[in-house]
């Protein structure tokens, strides 16, 4: 799965946080933070990700 | 650009050159009017949230007619699914601002006129849906905010538009050209009219025949030849003359309201949307109307903040763990949460019109409304309680920075002992904003008047609910059989 930078590129896909349960965007900080330098997070709409990370608010969305 | 920036929204306002009037003078900056502002910004949060990836799901939408992803507040629903995220909209954007932030009421004069042009071609062979579609790509292409207006003055309310003694009273047509019509009337309690680019108008009750030059919708540039706004005054308002004080409760966003005079207004054939049909009025206000109930989503959102306040100013008083409050603070939940139940519902419940738009439950819609008359009251109640007298005895934000008197107030007003006053001080004043500052006018009254009064939406549910079923269901059960 890993490109040859050696880095995963990881698409992040939010819902529309209407009534979230928790701060999506502060644990995607997190992730992102606690992935630095293995990986890269980035919009839904780049090219070539190896992966989806479906931030969800809650169990419905 | 069918996505404007927040930015973008209100550079786009200063090119309006609208005639407004507060205080008895004319407004030479609108955009930049201290009590306006506010509004202003929250409108454009509208736009803010469209860019924001983590919002970009319920805010947007893909338009039927072009392709382009465009704001949801320029979309004509087109499954249950958009009805859903509409309510869930409202709900956000609500908690975003604290305040309404007004642009719903486009969104449903669009989708009611999306049903209703058609209907009226269906009916007399027009072409006013064509039209409308030409105009809805427009308000599309260039992310519009549009002011739905329906609620004419009225005069005396016994009388139909025809008989009044003033006939502009409602608002009606005074001359046809070949190039278009001249109308003359007013638009009253207009929320976000100043922060418009477009007014689209609607009638404001069925008619009958005799009312024929009244049956009219139509959309203007706010800026047209002939239009005038009149601020409304809201309670506290010049609060916002005082710079930057805490005393605004709401330091960033608010709402406001406007009469809007049309004074012999030149509106083109291609704007004109319904002229003379007075047997589908009744249908146009029927639909914006179940629509624009469903958008009262947004007081759950406005919800979530008072009762955020009122949880913070229990625990800034220390008394959040006393069990009264904490039912109290359980109470205030279960009616938001009901307003929430009631917004997702008749949206889940939406079916399908002829044009391909898709409607709310129109029962369900005004059993949402008719609760949002009531229950904002019981939770600002409530959240008065909670806060405490100290709400509307507190002295001035320049008394707490004033070098005579702070010392006092960091003294005596203090709550928990880790708590700076300021911050008490601050809560207390979004919940005095919230349940009787300019913030009331729409969390309280425009709930009550907004969209219909309650005895609108108990027309509606008398007449919209199944009672020979009710009684077959309980007949059936105690064996009474009527065909014997």
């Amino acid at each position: 799965m890993r490109k040859n930078s050696g880095k995963l590129k990881i698409s992040v896909k939010y819902c529309g946080g209407c009534n979230p349960e928790y701060d999506r965007v502060e644990l995607v900080e997190k992730i992102a933070a606690s992935l630095k330098g293995k990986a890269e997070l980035v919009s839904p709409e780049s090219e070539g990700s190896d992966m989806v990370l479906a931030v969800q608010g809650c169990s419905t969305a | 650009m069918p996505l404007m920036t927040a930015e973008d929204y209100e550079e786009s306002l200063r090119q309006l050159n609208l005639v407004v009037y507060m205080f008895g003078k004319r407004v030479q900056n609108v955009v930049d009017d201290p009590i306006i502002r506010p509004s202003m910004k929250a409108v454009a949060k509208t736009y803010e949230l469209a860019h924001r990836p983590e919002h970009e799901d319920i805010m947007t939408a893909t338009s039927h007619i072009t392709g382009n992803r465009i704001n949801r507040f320029t979309h004509i629903h087109r499954s249950v699914e958009d009805l859903v995220k509409k309510s869930k909209m409202g709900r956000l954007l609500g908690r975003e601002t604290g305040c309404c932030f007004q642009r719903c009421v486009g969104m449903d004069a669009l989708n009611a006129l999306s049903i209703v042009t058609f209907n009226i071609d269906k009916k007399y062979g027009t072409a006013y849906y064509k039209r409308f579609m030409k105009y809805l790509e427009y308000v599309q292409e260039n992310d519009l905010t549009c002011d739905g207006a329906m609620t004419d003055p009225k005069g005396d309310r016994s009388l139909p538009p025809h008989g009044q003694k003033d006939p502009d009273q409602y608002m009606h047509v005074v001359e046809e050209r070949k190039d278009g019509i001249v109308v003359r009337g007013a638009k009253a309690h207009q929320t976000g009219a100043v922060n418009s680019h477009e007014i689209v108008i609607m009638p404001t009750i069925a008619m009958r025949e005799e009312d024929r030059d009244y049956a009219l919708s139509f959309a203007m540039p706010s800026d047209g030849s002939g239009i005038l706004y009149i601020m409304g005054r809201q309670s506290c308002d010049t609060r916002k003359l005082e710079g930057d004080t805490i005393d605004r409760g709401n330091v960033l966003f608010g709402g406001h309201e406007a009469l809007v005079v049309f004074d012999d207004v030149f509106v083109p054939w291609d704007r004109v949307f319904m002229y003379r049909e007075y047997d589908l009025a009744g249908q146009l206000v029927e639909n914006f109307a179940a629509y624009h109930r469903q958008s009262y989503a947004c007081k759950v959102g406005v919800g979530d903040v008072l009762i955020g306040a009122a949880q913070t100013a229990a625990e800034y008083n220390g008394v959040a763990s006393a069990s009264h409050i904490r039912d109290k603070i359980v109470e205030m939940n279960h009616l938001n949460e009901t307003l929430y139940c009631g917004c997702i519902a008749c949206a889940s419940e939406g079916h399908r019109e002829p044009s391909g738009t898709y409607n709310v439950n129109v029962l369900l819609a005004n059993v949402h409304k008719h609760n949002v008359t009531r229950f904002p009251y019981d939770i600002a109640r409530l959240a008065q309680d909670i806060a405490g007298g100290l709400m509307v005895t507190m002295p001035s934000n320049e008394d707490l920075k004033s070098p005579e008197t702070g010392k006092w107030l960091e003294k005596y007003l203090r709550g928990h002992s880790d708590i700076p006053t300021e911050n008490r001080m601050r809560i207390l004043r979004l919940i005095e904003n919230l349940t009787l500052g300019t913030a009331a006018v729409g969390y309280l009254t425009e709930s009550m008047h907004g969209a219909g009064s309650p005895q609108a939406q108990r027309i509606m549910i008398s007449r919209r609910v199944n009672m020979r079923e009710k009684q077959k269901a309980a007949k059936k059960l105690c064996g009474i059989d009527e065909k014997e």
